[in-house]
Order: structure tokens, then C-alpha cells, then sequence
């Protein structure tokens, strides 16, 4: 827990935010373009000149986006690539998700008290079994999720460039 | 798409898909205007039913036993009179995978019926925001008082509609934790403060997932965390029923005096009146297309019709309906999607049907002694020690009777009365075969264990185990 604890603060911290600035990371802000589903419609088109030669749609993709050629809008400082509660949910839901599939099918297999058997006395209730295994099955799948997250960082961040 | 073109921005209203997708802004608070009107009329009602059979179910008995009952420390389910044991796995996943897939067929019919009128996370949320509405007032009472300095009063407002809010989530996780653990001894003991640590614990972790998820985090969990949202796309066609503005009608949009004919002004049926905005509770524009953060609650349709009413147009103006509705071409209920999802449901429903009536209500586990492999007996034969788990997975005690096979002349001790099991319960009965060893061809044979209920023969299982002995002498 205190590994996972310590690796999302790393992830999440604005030392995080601060490195995005500095490297010239933008999030994908693009125009609506008709035909990209899901594209975020309502936002202000931007005037970018090879605008056709960007790939139709990135929706959820991070891509580097050259700096100089953005409005002064669009270079102010960010927060982050992809909202906080995004990347906390991004880390915590899924595995919560998976941590109760996995401790349903293990524990109807195996049943705590003959696990513990050999042991004579059940060292732990059945219910604290089970919880102590669906904490375990926590941290082992947030452990993976947070692991995604850190490496869903953009390349440009880890091999930092000079600032354009 | 043709429901997906951009529009001009709204007046007035803050842009949502800015706040959605403007990927550094920080999430606005959105402040559900109440709406009146057919669809809240079903909402409301579905959030009773479902509220009231969340609550409701775990205090209902059935033959001294509680109606439902995931009784974990038991690991033994009662669902309606049947009980599941773990053996039974199976027919869990089949009825999550039957959960699943009747959610594919309604959402390929009526898309997403779920989100809008049975999803927990609505349900709950609906109850939060009657609870901010009772005690904070509406929705510009409720902007207010957020804008306003602190002070005595917004502190007791705020004060007591946490207290409420948390007050209704421990009860919330209280009621949870009653379908893991009898409902009753629950209360009993929280009545008398012996509540176990680890009862304590679940009932704060589901009261507190409530209170963050309904009263905190509402639309961001169907932004954020809801893979639902995600892949329901993957289930949508041009003939599932959608939430829709009609932009030929409504566009140009604007403000107009009642009396002026809107149609000779160039206007559409659209008066820019943005009550569709301030009633949706994820705070999307619907104007602006299908958009997957919308939960096809319909409030926004209440909302409209009634602004329709008002100005003496037809009301529809955003409503339910197809893609293929909205381009003119009909609309088809019966296509190869819904057949397949059909198919499969009633495949799968029938499979478990079937399973559940003709299953063994009866189970053999053979555990071999783990401390010798065989033992020889003064008289010169072999014994091995197995211990035997009887399941009674029936409704009513039952007597069985054991015996076994494999071996030329072998002998079992530890079974010769018939053993009693009650109604779902578990026998460990210790028991020894004994073999001359000139019976046995190779150190390891297979034998066979049957067990039959007296007065009862189908219900009979066998359960296959190994017998060790010495290499062959003979």
C-alpha cells in the first residue's frame, strides 16, 4: 500500500504538471473535424495551417503538439494532461473492479478455513479472510493500474527536448 | 452523423464539452434544475421501486431463513428458497453473463435505459439531489449559497445536509452489508455496539463509497468510471432508441416575444431558453449531438415539452428517437442485433433453468489423509485415511449411504451407519479403506467413492480418489 501510495503521488504531484509545461507537452485541444466521432464539438476551431495533415481523430491518444504554432490561450500553464480525478479513477476503479472479480473466484475455490488447516487454528475469521484477500487483490491490480498510468506518459516527457 | 455538428455557443450557460473535454480546466459543479414532467414522473418511480427492494429485500424471511442472503462467512447463497454453494459457481456466472446480456439487448432497443432510470449511481444520485433541494433550495439557491462568504447560516445549511447525506449513506452500508451477514444479528449487534471490526469496517466503506459517489463525485463517475459509457457504442445502430434535439426544428435558435411568428422571422422552433442545460445532471448541451456523457434520463425532454407547451408549439422538439427517425427513414425494432442478443439470452436463461431444476442437490469432496501415504496393518493389509465432505445442498435433511469401488475385496470402515446431514450443511466424515495387497496391480488405483441418499436415489454423486499402496508383490 505504501508503494502504491508513494508511486501516485509521483504520478499525480504538479512535479508532473510543472515537467508538462516545461517540455512543450500539449493535450489534444483540436477542432471538431466532421468525421471523428466524439469529437469534441463546440470548441473553438483554431487556425493551424497544415490542420489537414493532423490525423483525422486522436480523441484519448496524447500526441505532442508543436507549441509555438498554438494561440497564447492554448499555451497557458496546465494542471495536467488529463484531468486528477481521471488518473485517480484511472488507477483506483479498475483494479477495485478486477479485485472483486478475482477474490469472488478465488475464495469459491479455495475456502479460508482449509487453506489454514494445516495450521490447526484458523489464524483468521472467514470474513476477515476474504477481506484481507480482497485488499491484497487490491493493491496487486492498483499496483498494475498505476503502472499503466505512469507509462501512458508521453515519450517527449521521459527523453525531455529543448523547449521550442 | 448529422446529430453531431457543432452549433454556436449558448448564451448565458457556461459550454459544457469545454468543461468536458478542455482537458485543464477544473470540473464545474453542475446544479440539476428540478424538472417536472412524464419522464421524472418514471424516474421517480424507479428509484422508489429499486430503493425500496434495495432496502427491503434483506428483512424478508422465507421458511425461517432470510429471503437473500449472500451468507459469506457460511459461503452458502440463498437466493429465493435455493441455496448456492460455492460448487455452484457456475450458475453465478451464468446469471452475471445473462445480467449482461439483457443490459446489450435493452440497450440495443432502447439504448440507454439503463443510466437514465436503473443505474445505482442514478438512483442514489437522485436521492442526493432531493435531499440538496430540501435542505439547500433550488437550483439558484443552491449557486448562491456556494458563491456566498461563509457565515452562520450557509455553515448549518451545509452542516446539516452533510449530516443527513452521511446519516443516509451508513444506512445505505449497513443495509449492504446485511445481504453478506443476517441482516438481523447485524442489527441486534449494532444496537448493542458489538459490531465485528471487519462489519464495522464494510458498513463505513459502502457508506462512504455512497456519500462520495452520490453526493461528490455524481456525473464524473459516469464521465470517468463507468466503462458502460465507454462501450455502448459498440451496441448503438441508427434504429436504437436516442435522445435527440431536432435541429431542422429548432435551428436558427433565439430568443422571440411570444406573439411573433417565428417562422417568417427566420427563427426556429428553439428559444435558446437553456433550460435543457440547467436540468441535466452530467451538464451537457444536448443541442450540440449524441455525446456519451449523456445518461438518457429525459430531463431534458420534461424540460423542452413544457417550454413547448408554454410558447404554443408541438411539443418534441428534443425527444426520443432513432437516428434513422431523425434522417426520415423508418425505424426497425426487429434486426440481426436484437435476434442474436435474444437468441443468446434465452439460451443461456434456459441452460441455467434447466441446470438449477435438475441439479444433485448433493456434493462429495475427497481429501486424502496428508500425513501417510498407506499404512500396513498388523494383519498384513493396506490402509488408507481419506476424509470425506458431504454437502446437503437440499432444502431438507437427508441420510446417506456410502460405498466404494475399484479394488477387488476392499473394505470401508468409518461408514458403516448411514450418515445424517441437515439442510444445507457440511459432514467431514473420516474414513478407511483397507485392501490385501495382493489386490493391487500398480502403487496408485483409482477408486471410486458413491454416496446415495436413503429414500431418495437420485440424489447421488460419486467422487473419484487414488489408493496408495506398496508396488505389486504378486
Amino acid at each position: 500500500m505504501i508503494i502504491v501510495s508513494w508511486g501516485s503521488l509521483q504520478i499525480l504531484s504538479p512535479r508532473c504538471a510543472r515537467d508538462v509545461r516545461a517540455f512543450g507537452y500539449d493535450p489534444p485541444v483540436r477542432p471538431p473535424t466532421a468525421d471523428c466521432a466524439g469529437a469534441p464539438s463546440g470548441l473553438k476551431a483554431r487556425a493551424v495551417d497544415d490542420q489537414a495533415k493532423q490525423p483525422a481523430c486522436n480523441s484519448g491518444i496524447l500526441m505532442p503538439i508543436n507549441v509555438a504554432r498554438l494561440s497564447p490561450v492554448e499555451r497557458q500553464p496546465q494542471s495536467s494532461s488529463l484531468p486528477r480525478v481521471q488518473r485517480i479513477a484511472a488507477i483506483l476503479w479498475p483494479s477495485f473492479l478486477l479485485s472483486i472479480a478475482a477474490t469472488g473466484v478465488f475464495f469459491s475455490v479455495f475456502d479460508p478455513y482449509e487453506l489454514f488447516s494445516c495450521q490447526g487454528e484458523p489464524p483468521l475469521s472467514r470474513i476477515s479472510a476474504y477481506s484481507v484477500g480482497f485488499f491484497l487483490f487490491w493493491l496487486l491490480t492498483a499496483g498494475s493500474s498505476l503502472l499503466t498510468v505512469y507509462f501512458l506518459r508521453p515519450c517527449e516527457l521521459v527523453n525531455p527536448q529543448q523547449e521550442l | 452523423m448529422n446529430l453531431e455538428v457543432a452549433t454556436k455557443p449558448t448564451r448565458s450557460v457556461r459550454q459544457p464539452d469545454q468543461v468536458q473535454q478542455s482537458l485543464y480546466a477544473k470540473r464545474e459543479k453542475v446544479y440539476p434544475r428540478e424538472v417536472h414532467g412524464l419522464f421524472a414522473a418514471m424516474r421517480v418511480s424507479a428509484v422508489l421501486v429499486l430503493l425500496g427492494l434495495f432496502y427491503g429485500l434483506p428483512w424478508l424471511r422465507w421458511n425461517g431463513q432470510q429471503l437473500l442472503l449472500f451468507d459469506l462467512p457460511a459461503r452458502q447463497f440463498h437466493i429465493f428458497g435455493l441455496t448456492i454453494f460455492p460448487q455452484d459457481f457456475v450458475y453465478l456466472t451464468l446469471l452475471l453473463i445473462m445480467a449482461a446480456l439483457s443490459l446489450f439487448f435493452f440497450t440495443a432497443i432502447g439504448g440507454r435505459l439503463w443510466c437514465g432510470y436503473a443505474c445505482p449511481q442514478t438512483v442514489w444520485t437522485e436521492v442526493f439531489m432531493w435531499i440538496d433541494r430540501k435542505i439547500e433550495g433550488d437550483r439558484p439557491k443552491q449557486m448562491k449559497l456556494d458563491k456566498a462568504p461563509w457565515s452562520t447560516h450557509k455553515f448549518v445549511v451545509k452542516g446539516s445536509k452533510h449530516l443527513i447525506w452521511i446519516l443516509f449513506s451508513a444506512f445505505t452500508g449497513f443495509t449492504f452489508v446485511g445481504y453478506f451477514t443476517p441482516i438481523l444479528e447485524l442489527g441486534q449487534k449494532l444496537l448493542t455496539f458489538n459490531l465485528g471490526p471487519w462489519e464495522t469496517f464494510w458498513v463505513l466503506f459502502y457508506g462512504l463509497a455512497t456519500y462520495g459517489n452520490a453526493g461528490w463525485l455524481r456525473e464524473q463517475v459516469c464521465v470517468y468510471m463507468c466503462p458502460y459509457a465507454r462501450f455502448q457504442s459498440a451496441m448503438f445502430d441508427r434504429d436504437t432508441l436516442i435522445i435527440s434535439y431536432d435541429r431542422e426544428r429548432g435551428e436558427p435558435r433565439g430568443a422571440r416575444k411570444r406573439t411573433l411568428d417565428h417562422h417568417t422571422a427566420g427563427l426556429g422552433d428553439c428559444i435558446d431558453c437553456t433550460l435543457c442545460v440547467q436540468v441535466c445532471p452530467t451538464g451537457i448541451d444536448i443541442r450540440n449531438g449524441l455525446q456519451f456523457q449523456c445518461i438518457a434520463c429525459a430531463a431534458c425532454i420534461d424540460a423542452c415539452d413544457h417550454v413547448m407547451e408554454k410558447m404554443g408549439y408541438p411539443a418534441g422538439l428534443v425527444r426520443y428517437t432513432t437516428q434513422n427517425a431523425v434522417s426520415g427513414k423508418p425505424t426497425r425494432v426487429f434486426r440481426p442485433r436484437i435476434a442474436v442478443y435474444a437468441f443468446l439470452l434465452v439460451g443461456i436463461t434456459g441452460a441455467v433453468v434447466f441446470g438449477l431444476t435438475h441439479r444433485v442437490p448433493l456434493d462429495l469432496d475427497v481429501i486424502r489423509d496428508r500425513n501417510a501415504l498407506y499404512r500396513e496393518t498388523t494383519d498384513g493389509m493396506v490402509e488408507n485415511v481419506y476424509t470425506l465432505k458431504v454437502i446437503n445442498m437440499d432444502g431438507q435433511p437427508h441420510r446417506y449411504r456410502l460405498s466404494v469401488t475399484g479394488i477387488l475385496g476392499m473394505e470401508l470402515f468409518g461408514a458403516e451407519q448411514s450418515v445424517p446431514v441437515n439442510a444445507g450443511e457440511v459432514a467431514s466424515l473420516p474414513v478407511r479403506v483397507r485392501v490385501d495387497p495382493f489386490a493391487l496391480e500398480r502403487g496408485s488405483t483409482a477408486i471410486t467413492f458413491t454416496l446415495e441418499a436413503e429414500g431418495a436415489p437420485r440424489i447421488k454423486t460419486v467422487a473419484e480418489a487414488r489408493f496408495l499402496g506398496p508396488v505389486s508383490r504378486g
